[in-house]
């Protein structure tokens, strides 16, 4: 494991002066009062890494949150850097930021490059929001995070693709009603050759049984055989008829299926009602949704660390800002939105069918 | 105490060099899946296509050179 023997910064967020902290290899814990410059280290850290730093990304602070990242004291000649040793000497490198926000980096390998990419996807940083996120959070998403940590995001990923897809396959299945085609076809060949017919052999002795009668000289061994005995008998059989019994056994296929549709538009239906029915006993619900929308603002605010002190954003009363976010901790009232949002396109599809 | 855990990307590589060994999967679809996956193509659009694709072309070739012609 790579280890930092030292770390220098000079001019950037808090920072104005040169810091140098001579780590040795070792850990360290810093603690400090507020605005005594502990975050400005580990900002300066997670850009030297990053190339951003996350909470200072957002639509106030531009490029990034390269705006913010010099130190507002030093002049516009002066660069800001971070300078990192490591246990490793080819790592070294100096990452500096100048007046214009250009940025340049002093070690240019690809050594140091492969380095600064395995390290990103390890997921170096952890914030206090980040953690309070987590503490709060419902259990499917505490699972997507740790696999984001581990870097099992991706299996995560294709395994959800590959789960919807079998879903959709599965409901493709069912709503085609295959079975009840096969059944429908499996008693025009029951009706036909007076036996049922599960392989293919079973079906060639039913048929060559069936044409023994017409002296035909064919011995039906494949369904390429059942294509030449059409094309023989055909020839001598009124078409119209033939064409009269295809339409009538297509007819019967077709009503087959429309009973299972309208058994699904019933179901629907039905489920439609009942959620109209339960969503008009809870008007509170109606109300929570309207507020919904409020409320997903002032998430956002708070996440993005816009509001640093202990006061909620909308109503300016001082609050607690881990027990603010987790009053926002909105996934019921989304569950009920989705819920609502499903019913409602239940309805729009049946409307849609008539 | 040194012990070699997978990373994401050699779980799912071992996913897809052993699903052709799954019994009873469907080997076209699979093949499918394993080509999409190596192609860095596996979203949710492209394995749609490609099942309608598989599905045409079964339609059109049964076994043997049989046909629906009703």
């Amino acid at each position: 494991m790579t280890k930092i023997k030292n770390l220098e910064i000079n001019g950037l967020r808090g920072v104005k002066e040169n810091l140098n902290l001579n780590l040795n290899k070792k850990s360290i814990l810093i603690y400090g009062d507020n605005g005594t410059g502990k975050s400005s280290l580990t900002d300066s850290f997670e850009w030297f890494y990053n190339n951003h730093i996350a909470h200072l990304s957002t639509e106030e602070i531009s490029g990034r949150g390269r705006d913010a990242l010099r130190n507002i004291f030093i002049s516009d000649d002066e660069d800001g850097y971070v300078n990192l040793n490591f246990d490793d000497k080819d790592l070294d490198a100096k990452k500096s930021i100048d007046g214009s926000n250009k940025i340049y980096i002093s070690n240019n390998t690809d050594y140091f490059k492969e380095y600064i990419l395995d390290s990103t996807s390890e997921n170096l940083i952890l914030r206090y929001r980040d953690l309070v996120e987590f503490i709060i959070a419902t259990k499917t998403e505490k699972l997507n995070k740790l696999q984001e940590i581990i870097g099992f995001s991706e299996v995560a990923k294709i395994r959800t693709i590959l789960r919807r897809n079998f879903g959709r396959i599965k409901r493709t299945i069912k709503s085609s009603d295959y079975d009840g085609r096969k059944s429908a076809r499996q008693e025009t060949i029951l009706e036909n050759l007076g036996r049922n017919a599960y392989s293919d052999e079973q079906l060639f002795d039913g048929v060559n049984d069936l044409i023994k009668p017409l002296k035909l000289k064919i011995v039906v061994k494949s369904r390429k055989d059942i294509n030449e005995v059409i094309k023989e008998i055909s020839s001598k059989e009124d078409s119209k008829l033939s064409d009269e019994i295809n339409f009538y056994v297509r007819v019967k296929e077709v009503v087959s299926e429309l009973k299972e549709i309208s058994n699904t538009i019933n179901t629907e239906y039905s489920n439609f009602y009942n959620g109209f029915q339960n969503l008009q006993k809870e008007p509170e619900k109606i109300k929570s949704l309207q507020l919904l929308a409020l409320l997903k603002e002032g998430k956002s605010v708070l996440s993005k660390d816009v509001v640093e002190d202990d006061y909620c954003p909308l109503c300016l009363q001082e609050k607690s800002k881990v027990q603010l976010i987790q009053l926002m901790n909105l996934n019921n009232l989304q569950k009920k939105k989705n819920q609502l949002m499903s019913r409602q396109k239940s309805l729009r599809k049946l409307s849609n069918s008539k | 105490m040194e012990q070699k855990i997978k990373s994401g990307k050699e779980v799912i590589d071992e996913f897809f060099s052993e699903i052709l060994n799954i019994e009873g999967v469907d080997e076209k679809t699979v093949e499918m899946l394993v080509k999409l996956y190596s192609d860095d193509k596996l979203t949710d659009t492209n394995i749609q296509n490609e099942l309608d694709e598989l599905k045409i072309s079964a339609l059109k070739t049964p076994k043997e050179d049989t046909d629906d012609k009703n």
